[in-house]
């Protein structure tokens, strides 16, 4: 018997175009002052920063200029307005068999569609629109919002900061642990379009939960680049933990910019599992701050890229506070002309004594003409640490593949099994919903499907 | 029992040494000393003075306007970068009317007593196959053994080496190193002055080592020495720098450029012990490439020096080519040392080994900042990079940017980096065993360096044990 749902279409979309990057936006949302000053403080801070140099840290590999595709002042194509608010198959699926606690779809630049366990409700448990709740949460929304990626952080963050649409919010009140899964399906379908989207998570204190953010559900390419920029900021407070699960699967004419930040208070915990299997171009910078004593990130990345595909990646562990524990392992695997970069920093601040912070990036290249950069940062300023990182690229050794050949397997599927032997590890980690899917989907491409 | 116990010399206060031995500063005499500030009139002065070839005049003024063509590096510490006043340095001063002595006794009293007092004279006689002496901007002494020079070596100061040997030096000269590379190389390409000339026949084992001691004197100094060396086929050759100078409290510059050549199935080590009292800066380009067979490897170990930024780099052109780099820093209080190793394979079958160990105290920072670079056709490629950091205390800081750019799909390539701090329960086991704190805290730095020191001929190696001792006194902890 399924759990009671409750189901919202949210917010009628406006029906008016801007017709300027922020001319009307706050009104067609009937956003608040506040919110509306932020906009502007951030699209001039977008003017004023210049395009980032090629020289300069975590743009050497990456050409900044795709992400701007209409020069200075890029419009987000305005919302459409649809007729039909369903839910994707993927989500319709995993409500019926009540796997998720809540599923949110959010589909050209608008939250189209969310179902919340009714008993969530009860509990306080906020799944809404970001439109409406800067109005109805005004204090909450604007404690948070761009408290973690703000319109300093950098030009394209300074973009989405201005520019979001279709933004979420989630919040957890204290103590409220919530065992399934809350699934948000992204869908840029439109080639073409630029959006900027938004994710606010607020996990009290002692609360707890699952959270799998897929994008590119349900797109079909045109043949025209579909321009993508996101924004996730996730507050975890004392003793809250947060597993979180963002799949970047972007059909390959995308091309796609996010930046992720969380902040951990006292004993927080955080497990992110970032998947990258889609899009042509993507950058992300995925960051934990461990703020409060005791607390703990893992962070596990996998990328699987083939074609000309192009991933940019960049990790943060900032260690602000003693005691606290990090572990990161990524894992990129490339075919054809692919090519990866991997940039992971640790910083350990010099009042952060007694922390444990490790990192290992390791790179299969399968092709010849595949290209992997790896860049493992280090940045100590207390003693009372203990920190490693390690980083490989290689082929597959020839002697595992030997062996297999040995055992009467022969080789296509000896490949097979070592590169699902690669990648295994990080694959068991996702929550259950997505994780047989996601197997399948990645043993497909890494076979050359 | 008793003899079980390591055996730990009476220590000394670091800066007191330092003073002593080194950062002592002899009265300022000059026979020429350039106005402070860089122009075109200067790279003149510096080139007529030395009555050089018309090629060599023009590759100055064409690297003095690559100098001021090219922006301050925006990367590394920016801050201490920054606060170089280019206009307050003389970029050329020579203490004798003479030229490289190759008599000690001719070596004017004066500067004959600086060197003295660092014990060059002696260590050559001991255990070096030549050695080179510079005082601020030229080389004063040169000697290379008699039975060396028979066999073909050329061993000189730059300067002679280009009156002397023209042609060898136009062929090789800027080949590694364009005068355009970076602003401090273009800087140095443009006021080069002594340095190192060495050639090694084909085929020739240099079986000792050959020396050179850099020394800057006066005060607001730049020197920017120019070392090139040729390893002909099959020959082998190491070659040891070391550099000290007075403690000033305004900046001095030193700014080297150092080409290696080794080709087929040469080898070359160029040992570096840079010991620059603590408001030299220390900006230095060293590059080698390695042909077919050859090998390369830098041992390279900072310990002085305000800032240090300092890469050394091997392009592996040739199958089978080799380059092993180790480098040391030592960051103490109100130093900087952004050490590191670039290596870049273009050939097939090609090795690297990079392995780096620094020690950051007393607020002092150390960062291992490195580049692999792995072309799509060097394939069968091995490379590994280790990191190893210890940080004494709180507030000191240990920073690891290595870059790995691998475009072949057939190779192996491995990093490792490690920081911590010493270990309690390591100095609980020695002072168990009867050891005091700082004696079981100098044993576990010693390990800690013990594969550098181990790379070093005997005396450098006591030397630098006695080094690390001095600068490890009265600081852990």
């Amino acid at each position: 018997m399924p759990a009671a749902m409750i189901h919202e279409t949210p917010l009628t979309p406006p029906a008016a175009v801007p017709s300027q990057l922020l001319a009307g936006l706050d009104a067609l949302y009937h956003e608040p002052d506040w919110l509306a000053a932020h906009r502007r403080e951030a699209l001039a801070a977008y003017h004023d920063t210049p395009l980032p140099d090629r020289v300069t840290h975590l743009w050497r590999y990456t050409d900044p200029a795709v992400f701007a595709r209409d020069g200075d002042d890029p419009l987000p194509t305005p919302p459409i307005r649809g007729s039909v608010r369903e839910f994707p198959p993927v989500l319709t699926e995993a409500l019926r068999t009540d796997s998720l606690a809540a599923g949110i779809y959010v589909r050209d630049g608008l939250v189209w569609k969310i179902a919340l366990e009714e008993s969530l409700v009860a509990q306080g448990v906020l799944v809404m629109d970001l439109h409406a709740a800067a109005l109805e949460h005004s204090d909450l929304v604007r404690k948070h919002l761009g408290s973690l990626v703000g319109p300093a952080f950098g030009k394209y963050e300074a973009y989405a900061n201005a520019a979001w649409t279709g933004g979420l919010l989630i919040y957890v009140p204290r103590g409220v642990e919530i065992a399934k899964p809350i699934h948000i399906v992204t869908a840029q379908p439109g080639g073409g379009t630029v959006r900027a989207g938004r994710l606010l998570v607020i996990v009290e204190s002692q609360a707890a939960i699952t959270l799998i953010d897929e994008y590119g559900e349900g797109t079909n390419g045109d043949g025209a680049p579909v321009h993508t920029n996101m924004i996730v900021e996730m507050v975890i407070g004392p003793a809250g933990r947060v597993q979180y699960a963002p799949i970047q699967n972007w059909n390959k004419q995308t091309v796609s910019y996010s930046t992720q930040r969380a902040r951990l208070d006292t004993d927080a915990r955080l497990e992110t599992v970032l998947t990258a299997i889609g899009a042509h171009t993507s950058k992300v910078d995925c960051g934990a701050l461990l703020a409060g004593k005791g607390a703990e990130s893992n962070m596990f990345g996998l990328g699987i890229a083939d074609g000309r595909q192009h991933y940019d990646h960049h990790t943060v562990h900032h260690h602000l506070a003693g005691n606290t524990r990090s572990d990161l392992h990524f894992k990129v695997a490339l075919r054809d002309r692919a090519d990866s970069v991997y940039t992971g920093l640790i910083r350990i601040e010099d009042k952060a004594a007694y922390c444990e912070a490790y990192q290992e990036n390791r790179n299969l290249i399968l092709s010849p003409h595949a290209r992997a950069e790896t860049i493992p940062e280090l940045e100590i300023l207390n003693n009372e640490v203990r920190c490693t990182h390690g980083a490989t690229v290689g082929k597959i050794d020839p002697q595992e593949i030997f062996y297999l050949e040995s055992r009467g397997i022969d080789r296509t599927e000896a490949v097979r099994l070592i590169v699902a032997g690669f990648v295994g590890p990080i694959v068991d980690r996702l929550p259950a919903p997505a994780q047989g899917r996601l197997r399948d989907v990645i043993v497909r491409r890494l076979e050359g499907d | 029992m008793t003899n079980d116990k390591p055996t730990i010399r009476p220590q000394l206060h670091v800066r007191e040494d330092y003073q002593a031995r080194y950062g002592f500063a002899d009265p300022e005499e000059y026979f020429l000393k350039a106005p402070k500030g860089i122009n075109h009139e200067v790279v003149e002065m510096i080139s007529q003075l030395k009555k050089e070839p018309d090629w060599m005049r023009e590759f100055r003024h064409a690297a003095l306007d690559a100098f001021f063509a090219k922006p301050m590096p925006k990367w590394g510490d920016t801050e201490l970068l920054n606060s170089i006043d280019f206009a307050d340095i003389h970029y050329y001063l020579k203490s004798t009317a003479g030229g490289s002595e190759k008599s000690w006794d001719d070596v004017p009293d004066n500067i004959k007593r600086t060197f003295d007092r660092l014990g060059i004279p002696e260590a050559e006689q001991r255990f070096l196959g030549g050695v080179s002496a510079q005082y601020e901007s030229e080389v004063v002494y040169h000697s290379l053994r008699e039975d060396l020079t028979k066999q073909g070596i050329i061993f000189l100061d730059m300067d002679t080496g280009l009156r002397e040997h023209e042609e060898l030096v136009r062929r090789y000269f800027a080949t590694v190193i364009p005068y355009a590379d970076n602003k401090f190389a273009a800087l140095n390409s443009a006021v080069w002055s002594g340095g190192s000339f060495i050639y090694v026949p084909p085929g020739t084992d240099v079986k000792i080592p050959l020396q050179a001691y850099f020394r800057i004197n006066a005060r607001n100094m730049g020197q920017f020495e120019r070392t090139l060396i040729i390893a002909d086929k099959g020959s082998r050759v190491h070659y040891i720098e070391g550099c000290t100078a007075p403690t000033y409290s305004s900046d001095s510059l030193h700014s080297a450029v150092v080409e290696l050549i080794a080709h087929e199935g040469a080898y070359i080590r160029y040992t570096t012990i840079q010991n620059w009292s603590n408001n030299v800066f220390n900006l230095v380009t060293k590059r080698a490439v390695a042909h077919q067979d050859a090998t390369v490897e830098w041992v390279d170990a900072n310990l002085g020096s305000k800032l240090t930024m300092k890469f050394p780099c091997v392009y592996l052109m040739g199958e089978r080519a080799k380059a092993e780099i180790l480098s040391v820093a030592f960051a103490g209080d109100g130093q900087h040392q952004d050490a590191g190793a670039k290596v870049i394979h273009a050939a097939p079958n090609t090795t690297s080994r990079i392995t780096s160990k620094s020690i950051s105290r007393g607020g002092g920072r150390a960062s291992y900042r490195g580049m692999v670079k792995v072309y799509p056709s060097a394939t069968n490629c091995k490379v590994s990079v280790e990191c190893d950091a210890l940080l004494l205390n709180e507030n000191s800081r240990s920073d690891t940017y290595p870059t790995m750019e691998i475009a072949a799909e057939d190779v192996r390539v491995e990093h490792e980096a490690r920081v911590s701090k010493i270990a309690e329960e390591q100095i609980f086991y020695l002072q168990s065993r009867g050891l005091s704190d700082d004696e079981a805290r100098m044993l576990i730095v010693n390990g800690f360096f013990e594969p550098f020191v181990k790379e070093l001929p005997m005396e450098y190696a006591v030397e630098m044990n006695r080094l690390i001792e001095l600068e490890m006194e009265g600081s852990v902890g």
